[in-house]
């Protein structure tokens, strides 16, 4: 008996340490975005995968950027005040990577207003001098810091608008593609992953550039005349199963995974996680942002996505607050599903057993701060947000010798 | 039955909660943290997100009285100067930064520290110096701006512990560099000690002045280590003993002593006994921050060495190049 339950443990614990990946959009929400800075910041915090975006200059250099114009965020207008087009904005592909070098970069503005886009981040009007960064330094950015922790995180690359690029004559992916190359960066087992919006540059680079790197399709809501790819196909069934031979997960507009009612509230999920994983694609959406959501409806949200959407990570500019958020979930689950266990075994139990199954549903699906009328879920609450699960599974083992020395105590009594 | 077992449960949580509430030493990232060259902007935003209560950095004055942040009073460890102007060195063959304008500075591309006029690096296992990733020098007002917007950000507050590097060798060039320093904080309002700047240098007459002369409320620290290095004019013997910890009282709030000071090492790294400066300085409600601890130098055991420091020697914090394993190993203990 004791062998089963030390075989429950163990399988407890096995699944508790597979939490979702969880992918820092652009770096971190509390710099500007895409520096070295930010990229740095999500590292240390241990996003495990850090996304970035790329696009290309006059002179054919992969810049970090995530729009296709300079104005949202760089000084560009005060540097070079006669080089915008009609349309009053300052394009990245006018531009030679010396001329970007000498501009700042600022938290995001709206170019149009000069209001800062998210007023809890960092300053916008701040002098620290950010500079925009290429592709190639974002690389020895990683590859340095990996070696430098011993973590190794992996870089999640975006190309941005290659049927834009291709107007320009440009091929952003073959340039990408070189670039990763030179680098010794062409596995499926190298920390890299590319993805695009465009879904047949994805079908381009995976059988004519012959690239073996793993591939994420983005998507989000189709728009006829607008959108580059038909998600309305990409996301049925037959465009799931039509893409699984192609790329390794999927990366949509979370809008695209759930049924969100008029007030912003979930109804229920979509049917395309469910034939991602039907057909082997992991789900990775886009892009929980905790400052646009008050109070404990951040954690509501992700727990959701979690447990019921059951997706494979999450894209967020918060990846600190996300893994924390899975790390306390946890480390509760294995609290409770070892309790369980350990109540299986002993005659007394039986009416306790049905009791800790709808409290161990219930709590894995809200959020903790409904607390139920036992002092035993207030105490586990606590328990929740300070404990570290090291110190968890110790107590587990702990908890678990001690039932066995009691229920043997109790079963040899029985003999009596 | 089971709701003994319940109860056993309940009780060690609890008594775990108590545990883990109880406050830890302070830890110090040490010019940022190990990770990216020391003092670069990167390097303190990742000090930062591995939760160091403190970012401590140094500052040296260039030529038109900017205050930059950077550790040697040269630049030839840390930067690219001998191949951007290979005709402004001394005739030691060393690039002074005050002998640079900040305009001039802002050419140069910092990397991980080497060895000066050779390709080596000083820390093997850290960020590769051949890296051709393009850092730069910081100014000091960069470095209180990003201070300032990553605690707005973050809604975390951190601190910084700012060394003013050799102020006597500063004074022969007819500038008070204590007195630039507080001017620029003044600037930016940081005045009091509860404001999240603190002060320390190797020459106890500077924090004298700056207490007395400049009338300034931030917290000091007084850097401790042996005479004979000659960091500065100050008698650290003297400021070591009962009398002297009793004179540091009455102007600075903790020492920051080379951990050598305050315990006895063996040649393999480890440590033989405690010596009484910790106890003394206690005595005087003195704080004390030992520095440096370095995980990838460090000869012996890592953990005993912190274990030690926080549990024998008792010191009220950790002046460290990796915060973030400090952090992990002051908090593993229940």
């Amino acid at each position: 008996m004791f062998v089963f339950v030390l075989f429950f443990y163990y399988l407890e614990i096995c699944q508790g340490l597979q939490r979702p990946l969880v992918i820092g959009h652009r770096g971190v929400a509390y710099l500007p975005e895409l520096t070295l800075a930010s990229q740095s910041m999500a590292h240390a915090y241990g996003a495990d995968i850090i996304e970035i975006d790329v696009c290309l200059s006059r002179d054919d250099q992969l810049i970090i950027i995530h729009d296709t114009y300079l104005d949202g965020v760089t000084n560009v207008k005060d540097v070079f005040p006669n080089r915008n087009r009609t349309n009053g904005r300052n394009y990245v592909i006018d531009f030679t990577l010396e001329e970007l070098r000498i501009l700042t970069v600022r938290e995001r503005v709206n170019p149009s207003t000069n209001v800062q886009v998210y007023p809890l981040r960092f300053p916008s009007k701040s002098i620290v001098p950010f500079r925009l960064s290429t592709l190639n330094e974002t690389i020895e950015l990683l590859l340095g810091l990996n070696h430098a922790t011993g973590r190794q995180r992996q870089l999640l690359i975006e190309i941005k608008q290659p049927e834009y690029h291709v107007l320009y004559n440009k091929s952003i992916s073959k340039i990408v593609i070189e670039t990763l190359n030179a680098y010794n960066l062409t596995r499926s087992t190298d920390p890299i992953i590319i993805q695009t919006f465009n879904i047949e540059e994805l079908m381009h680079i995976r059988y004519n550039l012959h690239s073996q790197l793993r591939l994420f399709a983005l998507m989000t809501v189709y728009q006829a005349g607008v959108s580059v790819s038909d998600y309305d196909f990409y996301r049925s069934e037959e465009g799931i199963r039509n893409l699984s031979n192609t790329v390794q997960a999927l990366a949509p507009d979370h809008v695209l995974v759930v049924d969100y009612d008029i007030n912003g509230e979930i109804m229920g999920t979509s049917n395309l996680t469910k034939w991602a994983h039907q057909y082997n694609l992991n789900v990775y959406p886009y892009t929980f942002r905790k400052d646009l959501f008050p109070g404990s409806s951040f954690e509501k949200l992700v727990e959701y996505f979690w447990h019921i959407a059951q997706v494979d990570g999450f894209i967020t500019d918060h990846p600190d607050v996300i893994l924390q958020l899975l790390q306390n979930d946890t480390t509760v689950n294995t609290t409770f599903s070892t309790t369980l266990t350990t109540t299986f075994n002993t005659t007394s139990s039986t009416t306790l057993t049905t009791t800790f199954n709808t409290t161990l549903t219930t709590t894995s699906s809200t959020t903790f701060s409904t607390t139920s009328s036992t002092t035993l879920s207030t105490t586990i609450n606590t328990f929740n947000t300070t404990l570290n699960r090291s110190s968890a599974n110790f107590l587990h083992l702990f908890l678990l010798i001690i039932t066995f020395l009691f229920t043997s105590i109790k079963r040899s009594e029985l003999y009596f | 039955m089971f709701c003994y077992m319940l109860n056993i449960h309940l009780i060690l949580i609890f008594i775990v909660n108590i545990c883990q509430g109880i406050e830890r030493p302070l830890v110090i990232g040490h010019r940022g943290s190990a990770y990216l060259p020391e003092l670069t902007l990167e390097s303190q935003s990742i000090a930062h997100a591995y939760q160091a209560d403190m970012v401590e950095i140094d500052v040296c004055l260039t030529r038109d009285n900017q205050l930059i942040v950077i550790h040697d009073l040269y630049l030839n460890a840390v930067s690219n100067v001998k191949d951007i102007y290979p005709n402004r060195s001394r005739s030691d063959g060393y690039h002074y930064v005050i002998d640079f304008d900040l305009n001039e500075l802002r050419n140069l591309t910092i990397h991980e520290r080497i060895i000066p006029f050779t390709n080596t690096q000083v820390y093997p296992a850290r960020f590769p110096s051949s890296s051709s990733i393009p850092f730069h020098l910081a100014t000091l007002n960069e470095t209180i701006e990003l201070l300032l917007g990553l605690s707005h950000s973050t809604n975390q507050q951190y601190q910084l512990l700012i060394e003013i590097k050799n102020p006597e060798y500063h004074s022969q060039y007819n500038t008070s560099i204590s007195s630039i320093l507080i001017s620029t904080l003044q600037a930016y309002n940081l005045t009091e000690s509860h404001h999240p700047i603190v002060i320390q240098t190797f020459h106890i007459e500077d924090l004298l002045y700056i207490r007395e002369n400049l009338n300034s409320r931030l917290r000091l620290i007084a850097l401790l280590t042996w005479n004979h290095l000659n960091e500065s004019s100050s008698n650290f013997d003297f400021y070591r003993s009962e009398e002297g910890l009793q004179k540091l009282k009455t102007f600075v709030q903790a020492i920051a002593p080379n951990m050598e000071l305050l315990v006895n090492f063996a040649a393999d790294g480890s440590i033989i006994n405690v010596t009484n400066l910790t106890v003394l300085a206690h005595k005087y409600n003195l704080a004390v921050y030992p520095w440096t601890f370095r995980h990838d130098t460090y000869k012996g055991n890592f953990e005993q060495l912190i274990n030690f420091f926080h549990r024998t020697v008792q010191v009220d914090g950790f002046i460290t190049s990796q915060p973030d394993i400090v952090i992990e190993l002051l908090e593993k203990k229940i």
